[in-house]
């Protein structure tokens, strides 16, 4: 990442990550361990009001990567900064100051508590009857994150409370002493919405919060998401496959591959202007609803399967299936770098046809 | 394509008897499918599009039954088969390719085993034989050193390589019809993308006839040539593709193709969502049933369901709005 955009950037960088890897040990023999190398050096920064989309296919990394910002995985190695508060720091980040002798100091390795972080970073999940509580009432539910932080000492300013963030998100009022059975799929989804919403957080992860929804309930999901962060000023990390949902939402998308993320820029460059062959890949892949449209594209075909990700190629992790790979690939691991005003992107070959 | 019907699916109503009351999963539809053609059908989950495949090939579980209509595949009735007939129906002449290839292999049969069987039911055919015919099937789905597959399980496999094996195990008899339930949906967009074309591939090779089930409008684009969209049991419109997505007449259809973001969108346009909930099937609404959703919903809406109606070649809609002349009469007769 080059100075200047660190430096123009700063005063609105809500949440800076840093080489971030998260390894999760397997278990492959009575003596060997082996590690699923899900996070891979994510190096990225999501600015405050913005919407940061993360796509990748399944099993690229995508929703640990979001869950170790949270700290919910806990990280491996790397820095995540949260504004000005560091939250986690494995170590040997340059903090910027020099001791006696001009050395730089290295920062040591640190781990905030979480809980008043707790109230600004909220998150939704994927499959919204799964991650309800079935015992407990829509009421309890919304109402945990409140007692938690003790926001609402008196019953009826907590209740109303409640009430408010049910309407809010769409749903009646009554509906808070009803269990989560009782409802659809996507008022499911709406009442993990109220949960997340409950601390007033300044930044929500959404993992992939509307596959599990009916076409028609998507885009009511969407919409509700975007009013939110209109009013309120949320920050999100948006992680979806459905390129097209990315795309519409967001303002800068990253795009991952096998744990790395292989480019980033904002929403608009990033499908006018692929650079990264995966992401021209995957571009190029996305059904498009207009017949004529489908039978006049090209496809790239990608030969093969993703690799397991307990055993990386070597150099590039795409040189397997990239169909512009040469011999350097598979050697060195390409450099993360800017390949254009706010388009960052690791790969070899990138200016060197023109390409 | 051919000009001749294949299969023929005449006012088909297949219900659950649960013991809440009775579900019209399928509610009245009727199509015909050609030879060699394409047919997508669209819907919502719920929508009835599975049941309906289901019925087609004689799959249907208690509590669901066909309560009426007809199936009339190559001239033949099918719901008049006996269990022997439709045996050898289903499999040989029409086969199915299911959503999940996790669930939908046997995890203790080699794929060798799995794709022989299907032949061994359906054809005289030596072990020798079929086993040289489901090689042939492998890398006709692209699927590299046939030989060793053969002797895998399928946990050996990827997602995308399950699904393959399925397509084959699916063609494996030269069916004249494949019925494909949401093949694609748990794939990614990769692998969606070369499972649509090595489909696109075979379909033309062999010139069988595909009913396409989905929710994916995108992937309907790709493939189908014709394009069914059920809303509640109910086929709501029916037409050539380009005709659904170019001048769709239902206001369901309109409605999903406007709630759509595009990856090819220009600039950022604003989603027009399809306002509420879909129906509960078990208390459906009377009139047309998506009348309490519908932007343009008169009272007749609610009270009465509208009639079939022709708004261009082949294409038809059930709407109030496409038929003025019906609604003045029943408007007149009130």
């Amino acid at each position: 990442m080059s100075d200047s955009v660190n430096g123009a950037a700063r005063q609105d960088v809500l949440i800076r990550v840093e080489h971030l890897k998260k390894y999760f040990p397997v278990k492959t023999g009575a003596m060997q361990k082996k590690y699923v190398q899900a996070v891979e050096d994510a190096d990225f920064f999501i600015r405050k009001g913005e919407t940061f989309g993360l796509v990748g296919e399944s099993g690229c990394g995508k929703t640990t990567l979001g869950r170790a910002i949270l700290r919910l995985h806990e990280p491996t190695e790397g820095r995540i900064t949260y504004g000005d508060q560091v939250i986690y720091d494995s170590g040997g980040f340059p903090t910027g100051e020099k001791d006696s002798r001009g050395e730089p100091v290295l920062s040591k390795p640190f781990q905030a508590n979480m809980l008043p972080f707790r109230r600004k970073m909220q998150i939704i999940f994927q499959d919204p009857s799964a991650s309800l509580d079935p015992r407990m009432t829509v009421g309890e539910i919304v109402g945990e994150a409140l007692d938690i932080h003790n926001l609402y000492k008196e019953k009826e300013a907590r209740r109303r409370r409640i009430q408010e963030l049910l309407v809010q998100v769409g749903l009646n009022s009554e509906h808070s002493n009803r269990y989560p059975h009782e409802f659809s799929g996507g008022q499911q989804q709406r009442i993990g919405i109220a949960r997340a919403l409950a601390v007033e957080p300044e930044f929500i992860v959404c993992d992939e919060p509307i596959s599990a929804l009916d076409v028609s309930i998507q885009s009511q999901i969407v919409n509700m998401l975007e009013d939110m962060q209109n009013e309120m000023g949320l920050t999100y990390l948006f992680i979806a496959h459905d390129l097209s949902v990315v795309r519409h939402i967001s303002d800068r998308i990253g795009v991952m591959y096998l744990g790395s993320m292989v480019e980033l820029a904002e929403s608009k460059e990033l499908y006018r202007n692929p650079l990264h062959p995966y992401t021209k890949t995957l571009l190029s892949a996305v059904p498009v609803p207009d017949p004529e449209k489908s039978r006049a594209r090209r496809r790239i075909m990608l030969e093969g399967e993703i690799p397991s990700p307990m055993d990386p190629p070597g150099g590039c992790r795409f040189h397997t299936r990239c169909p512009y790979a040469e011999e350097r690939c598979s050697r060195e691991a390409p450099e993360w770098r800017e390949v254009g005003e706010d388009h960052f992107a690791a790969c070899h070959i990138i200016g060197s046809y023109g390409v | 394509m051919q000009e001749k019907t294949l299969l023929e699916v005449k006012d088909l109503k297949v219900s659950f008897f649960t013991p809440v009351g009775e579900v019209k999963a399928v509610d009245g539809i009727s199509y015909d499918l050609k030879y060699g053609e394409v047919m997508g059908i669209v819907g919502e989950s719920g929508s009835g599009k599975s049941v309906e495949a289901y019925s087609i090939i004689g799959l249907l579980q208690s509590p669901g039954r066909v309560v009426g209509g007809s199936i009339t595949f190559n001239g033949e009735d099918v719901l008049a088969y006996n269990k022997k007939e439709i045996q050898d129906f289903r499999g040989n002449r029409v086969s199915m390719i299911f959503q999940n290839p996790m669930t939908c292999l046997n995890p203790v049969y080699t794929i060798g085993n799995q794709l022989t069987e299907a032949l061994r039911c359906h054809k005289k055919i030596s072990n020798q034989d079929a086993r040289a015919r489901a090689v042939e099937m492998l890398e006709l789905v692209g699927i590299n050193n046939p030989q060793k597959r053969m002797k895998q399980y399928p946990h050996e496999l990827s997602g995308g390589m399950r699904q393959r094996v399925m397509i084959a195990m699916g063609l494996i008899c030269d069916p004249m019809l494949l019925i494909a339930d949401e093949p694609t949906t748990a794939l990614d967009v990769t692998i969606q993308a070369q499972i649509l074309e090595l489909m696109k591939d075979i379909q033309q090779k062999t010139g069988m006839a595909i009913i396409f089930i989905t929710h994916n409008l995108g992937v309907v684009a790709d493939i189908c040539h014709r394009v069914s969209v059920m809303y509640t049991g109910k086929i709501v419109e029916q037409g050539p593709v380009d005709d659904i997505f170019y001048r769709p007449a239902h206001p369901y259809t309109q409605g999903l193709l406007r709630s759509m973001p595009r990856v090819d969108a220009m600039e950022y346009e604003r989603l027009i969502p399809i306002e509420g909930t879909p129906v509960d099937m078990l208390n459906p609404p009377e009139g047309c049933p998506f009348g309490a959703r519908c932007q343009h919903c008169m009272k007749i809406c609610l009270r009465k369901a509208p009639p079939r109606t022709e708004v261009g070649a082949g294409h038809t809609a059930s709407c109030w709005l496409l038929n003025m002349e019906e609604y003045k009469k029943e408007a007149r007769d009130e």
